[in-house]
């Protein structure tokens, strides 16, 4: 039975439910795995942002949290090696990197996430079409979009674990 | 952030479904799009890119009926069929 290994995106909830239910619709085909991020747990709403969330939710933390349990799961030989990766926005990007590092990895899915663009790439695209979306006229559109890479470039300059920079609703850090 | 996945998937040979919504404003769907070129201008035919219409990020029509779980089972089924 192949390991269907799913990622989900962003933020602090748990989101886990979900995904046990569409991966119930396999239980006859799969055998699933999904891993919390740090300091979720499972069925979490999102409703408190803890510290640890915070100093640990990196993207390549969660990459390396899905690798070691892997090795662990091939150590006990509990899985047959042959994996599928299916992820969605930032769970997209996540099962990508997965796939791309992780050998036996035999399909991939992703959605709502694209995949050619960078996320400095797209942000600053995605900001504006909120903002045409609320209705702003293209000065201001450009003008978000503007500010948008102004933060992209704050990043850059000073990355760090411990700095967030999009809001409690959906913590980002660097 | 500086990420580009397109690099990393270019070079694999397994099957990859993309499912894109178009009114996505959070993942704008140019994204799908440019990943999708990628693959054809390096010859490469392991990549199927699904567009919903009409749909959002999490995979809301524009009367607001969620299609989520449809997306999601599409995806798989994709991928454990390929």
């Amino acid at each position: 039975m192949p390991l269907l290994i799913l990622c989900q995106g962003s933020g602090y909830d748990s989101n886990t439910e979900g995904f046990v239910g569409v991966a119930a619709k396999f239980d006859e085909q799969v055998a699933g795995l999904m891993i919390e991020k740090q300091r979720v747990q499972y069925s979490d709403k999102g409703d408190s942002l803890s510290t640890i969330f915070k100093e640990n939710n990196t993207l390549y933390n969660r990459l390396h949290d899905y690798l070691r349990v892997l090795q662990y799961l091939k150590k006990c030989s509990l899985v047959e090696w042959r994996s599928v990766c299916f992820g969605g926005s930032e769970g997209g990007l996540l099962a990508g990197m997965l796939a791309s590092c992780y050998p036996n990895v035999k399909g991939l899915a992703i959605i709502c996430y694209g995949g050619g663009l960078k996320f400095g790439e797209a942000w600053p695209i995605s900001s504006g079409l909120q903002k045409k979306m609320e209705g702003a006229d293209s000065i201001a559109v450009k003008t978000g979009e503007a500010a948008v890479r102004d933060t992209l470039d704050n990043i850059r300059q000073r990355a760090a674990f411990l700095q967030s920079f999009s809001g409690d609703d959906n913590t980002y850090a660097w | 952030m500086d990420l580009r996945l397109s690099n990393s998937l270019v070079d694999l040979d397994i099957p990859i479904f993309v499912g894109q919504g178009t009114e996505d404003i959070m993942a704008p769907p140019i994204s799908a799009k440019k990943l999708q070129q990628v693959f054809q201008q390096a010859g490469k035919t392991n990549l199927y890119l699904k567009e919903y219409a009409g749909y959002d990020h999490s995979f809301t029509d524009q009367e607001h009926k969620n299609h989520l779980v449809e997306v999601c089972v599409d995806a798989i089924s994709w991928i454990l069929k390929h």
